[in-house]
């Protein structure tokens, strides 16, 4: 575990390092030393100081927050598929974050967020309480994925119908929309980081109720975990974490759903450790996610959720493959 | 009840209530029609606009209704139906009440083939330089491949038709990912007019492509009825039909081929409507009960009819409500309404298990 937690970090650290040097193009350590340093506003220091550094510090924070928020979807519906972006949460966000900037034309980051915080809220909501609608308390995979499918569909049109109001919006819409690290400023991160490091904590408080809830309720309520009040603050950390990713990044798919899986291959599913390591995962993952956007499509580059959907697309197969038994007709 | 119609060496057998039924839904269609070509920016009364289909009044109307509402409306009617009926296969053939074109990755897999067309055979001034009538072999291709895919997936479990379902949305989300792909790698401005086309965008379409979609859509339709005995038997259960003597592979795929290209024909001309392929069949079936026959023709008039409704509150929302002359993307309103719906019916199934 805690060599697992060690090279965990060195790998950040130095994706962190590859972060500044690669792009389009190459620049050597004492470039970046001096970029970083003995900032001369030549073209190298520009880009390494107001183009990379931003990247570098937004997309671990984005990443972590996600992997977060997707452990916490998975153990709220008890169901390994589901995943903030895939019930639409992160969907949520966006359209209230295109809400405020393009139709109410509010520029104040902290509104945004304050936007963004609640979109995620309430989608969150909408899409537990259909959820779970008739069923006892715990959704199957294709109900969920039917479900979020829909909910998604039905915001992305609402998203498209903002696009038509404000045409002047769509194409810088369009790239926010399939997320990416791009053109952040920092001065982001002050009002997105404080609500992000709240979901963080509401997360690390409850590692042992969690653990207990995604037995049953019967079973965690004799236990003594107060299930009410769990259940909010799970919801208040997801939208929170969410909503904060979504203002930095857009809606970034199936980081949520991959890296909780790649954490409990490694250290299996106590949420104790499981919640760091899945933070510190997402981190790497978002990291090493962000230099592969720019090399692999090279001089051009692509769109990071974009990326992490094509990656992810298959693996969510591959998870819905081996459910055959929840599958079957119940949905 | 039932009739036997015989002529010369032919006979059939008629549900009198249902032909009644669907004589009055394609009168109601009809209505519809009229209506919808007569509201717009210009207002012509029904009369007006009956006379201005066959070329008589004033030259006016004549020329807004011939040139400019008519190949709109055809073509929500057609694209409609098309869903419609796709919906209506996909439905029958999986046994499953939530199936539809849009959760088989169909849409998405016509998108990217017609995304890909466009891009490649887009010069600088964004005219497109092949002839148009290709893009609905685009889109069929982008369809297929994505159905293939699905289903040679589905291989992994047999009989078990809602894994194609999960596997359907899988490469549907993996379609809309390529599809955003495409737009960012090219210019800007195409992306703007693609995105809007995604959700179901009818205001740029033209008499060309009117009698290109309803070729198509005829051909397609003949198909569908020549086939109609065999979906009928498809609804029982797998011994059932194959007891019958219907080779169930083929019968099987061979539907949800042509369901494909359907969906192919409804989204080259009108982009991704959403939900008319899961809210068409439903209504038909409430209406005229499960005989296949009735249902074909059911499900085309009221899948034409929602379509041909939403795209009317698409042109004349904003102007009535803000005076101006935006339109709002017709796949908007099938998904407000159409979403709902999918959700009333997933509860009302967890309901029914109970």
């Amino acid at each position: 575990m805690s060599k697992l937690v060690f090279f965990l970090i060195f790998f950040i650290i130095l994706a962190m390092a590859a972060s500044l040097h690669f792009g389009l193009t190459l620049y050597n350590p004492s470039q970046v030393y001096q970029a970083l340093f003995h900032y001369a506003g030549s073209n190298a220091d520009s880009a390494i100081y107001d183009y990379r550094l931003p990247r570098m510090i937004i997309a671990p924070i984005v990443g972590a927050s996600l992997a977060v928020a997707g452990v916490l979807v998975q153990a709220l519906t008890r169901n390994p598929l589901a995943s903030p972006g895939i019930l639409g949460i992160n969907t949520g966000a966006a359209v209230a974050v295109a809400v405020a900037m393009v139709l109410l034309g509010i520029s104040s980051e902290f509104t945004i967020a304050a936007f963004s915080i609640s979109g995620a809220l309430i989608a969150c909501l909408v899409v537990y309480v259909i959820g779970f609608a008739g069923t006892q308390g715990q959704m199957s995979s294709a109900r969920i994925i039917l479900v979020g499918f829909t909910f998604s569909a039905l915001l992305y049109s609402f998203i498209e119908l903002i696009m038509v109001i404000d045409e002047e919006s769509v194409s810088i819409m369009l790239i926010w929309l399939s997320g990416s690290f791009v053109n952040k400023s920092l001065g982001l991160l002050w009002v997105a980081l404080p609500p992000i490091l709240v979901g963080m904590s509401i997360a690390f408080v409850i590692p042992r109720q969690l653990d207990v809830m995604v037995i049953d309720d019967d079973m965690a309520k004799s236990l003594g975990v107060p299930m009410k009040s769990i259940r909010i603050s799970i919801f208040i950390a997801i939208s929170v974490l969410s909503g904060g990713a979504v203002m930095l990044a857009g809606p970034v798919g199936f980081l949520g759903l991959i890296v909780p899986h790649i954490a409990r291959f490694f250290v299996g599913t106590a949420h104790t450790v499981l919640l760091p390591i899945a933070a510190l995962f997402g981190a790497l993952f978002a990291l090493i996610a962000d230099i592969a956007c720019r090399l692999l499509y090279y001089p051009t580059e692509i769109p990071v959720g974009i990326l992490i959907a094509i990656i992810g697309v298959p693996f969510f197969i591959y998870l819905i493959s081996r459910n055959p038994g929840r599958g079957k007709s119940d949905v | 009840m039932y009739k036997t119609w015989r002529y010369n060496g032919l006979s059939m057998l008629l549900n009198i209530r249902n032909l009644w039924l669907n004589i009055a839904l394609g009168l109601f269609m009809f209505a519809l029609l009229v209506f919808s070509i007569g509201i717009g920016t210009k207002y012509i009364p029904p009369d007006q606009v009956l006379f201005a289909l066959f070329g008589e009044g004033k030259t006016l109307d004549v020329f807004v209704v011939q040139g400019l509402r008519i190949p709109r409306a055809i073509i929500a009617i057609v694209s409609g139906g098309a869903l419609g009926l796709a919906g209506l296969l996909l439905q029958s053939v999986t046994k499953n009440s939530l199936a539809s074109p849009s959760v088989f990755g169909v849409v998405e897999g016509a998108a990217l083939g017609a995304i890909i067309f466009l891009a490649y055979f887009t010069d600088n001034h964004l005219i497109v330089d092949v002839p148009i009538y290709l893009l609905p072999i685009a889109t069929s291709i982008g369809s297929l491949l994505a159905l293939t895919t699905v289903l040679l997936l589905a291989r992994f479990h047999p009989g078990n038709m809602l894994m194609m379902i999960l596997y359907g949305i899988a490469i549907a989300t993996l379609g809309k990912a390529l599809t955003t792909l495409f737009m960012m790698s090219n210019s800007v401005y195409r992306a703007v007019e693609v995105s809007l086309w995604l959700t179901g965008d009818l205001a740029t379409v033209n008499v060309d492509e009117m009698w290109i979609q309803l070729t198509v859509f005829a051909f397609l339709f003949c198909i569908l009825l020549g086939f109609s005995r065999i979906l009928d038997v498809l609804v029982l259960n797998d011994d059932a039909v194959v007891s019958m003597g219907v080779n169930l592979k083929v019968a099987q795929y061979s539907s949800i081929i042509l369901a494909a290209l359907l969906t192919a024909c409804a989204v080259s001309f009108a982009g991704g409507i959403g939900f008319v392929g899961l809210v068409a069949p439903h209504l038909a079936r409430m209406i005229v009960g499960q005989s296949i026959r009735s249902l074909i023709f059911a499900t085309l008039f009221i899948g034409a009819a929602i379509v041909l409704v939403a795209d009317v509150f698409a042109r004349t929302f904003m102007p009535i409500l803000f005076n101006n002359n935006m339109e709002i993307p017709t796949g908007v309103f099938t998904a407000v309404i159409g979403a709902p719906y999918f959700f009333y019916l997933i509860y009302q199934g967890s309901k029914v298990k109970k």
